[in-house]
């Protein structure tokens, strides 16, 4: 099955099944994983629109996905680069809260 | 023996795999290796599923927070909980030997493979029907690799060395 195939909500059950078990991994596994999943839950959301009707692709989001997706290996190879990376991601979202809110 | 080393410094953990599929044989092969790894007591702990099909592996990705990717095949690393002592770790010992065999078995066939500790083990179980006795502990993605991935940072060998007596 590919992801385009899927209805709304079977990607909804979907991102709902990660994260209950991420839920059940964070009770033992490394402080750090729980941020690698919020990030990978982040990355599920995003594209919520390909598969429900009526919701508008935010160009803002998929581009942060991108860049998620691309650095998430840096909690295996460098974990200070990954806090870094959550740092600036959070930063730059709360810039985007501010032109879209703050007008 | 060089060529050994070759295999083990070029080996990298794969998550980006092609489409093509993985003949069941080179799967049976890999765990062919895994079966002749050494075992404490020789009480051979371990027991393994194979998944190929589509909608398992998409099921079983569903409650597996550490899969990433598209993998087109799965081997579930198990206990049998009726050969393990709850009392010795030596079991964790037979599961590293039998994956590393597997990891350069699979390397030197052009094959990729990354190990997924981060899964709902007890939820793996019951989606493969596996009975109690079964208990999975390793999932290992495998597929023909997307790519290369850069070897990660390594402790150089005098910070491993702590002692030469």
């Amino acid at each position: 099955m590919t992801m385009k195939e899927k209805s709304g909500e079977e990607y909804l059950f979907e991102i709902e099944a990660f994260l209950i078990s991420s839920a059940k991994g964070c009770l033992w596994e490394p402080k750090l994983y729980g941020p690698l999943r919020l990030l990978t839950a982040f990355s599920k959301i995003a594209l919520l629109p390909d598969y429900v009707p009526g919701l508008k692709r935010d160009e803002f989001l998929l581009n942060l996905r991108k860049e998620i997706d691309e650095k998430i290996d840096l909690l295996t190879a460098d974990p200070e680069k990954f806090k870094e990376f959550i740092m600036d991601i959070s930063v730059k979202f709360a810039k985007e809260i501010k032109k879209r809110k703050l007008k | 023996m060089e060529g050994l080393l070759k295999l083990i410094k070029e080996r990298r953990s794969i998550r980006n795999f092609t489409s093509k599929k993985v003949p069941i044989e080179e799967i049976d092969e890999l765990l062919e290796a895994a079966r002749l790894a050494p075992s404490g007591g020789n009480v051979q702990p371990l027991r393994y599923v194979i998944v190929t099909s589509r909608e398992a592996i998409e099921a079983i990705k569903m409650i597996s927070p550490g899969l990433f990717g598209e993998p087109p095949a799965m081997i579930v690393m198990c206990f049998n909980k009726d050969k393990i002592l709850p009392t010795s770790q030596v079991h964790f010992i037979d599961l590293g030997t039998a994956l590393q065999n597997i990891l350069l078995m699979a390397y030197s066939k052009g094959l990729g493979c990354c190990t997924i500790a981060s899964f709902d083990a007890e939820g793996v179980a019951e989606l493969l029907s596996l009975p109690n006795k079964i208990k999975p502990v390793l999932l290992l993605v495998l597929g023909y690799p997307d790519g290369h991935p850069s070897p990660p940072p390594r402790l150089p060998l005098n910070e491993l060395i702590v002692g030469r007596v």
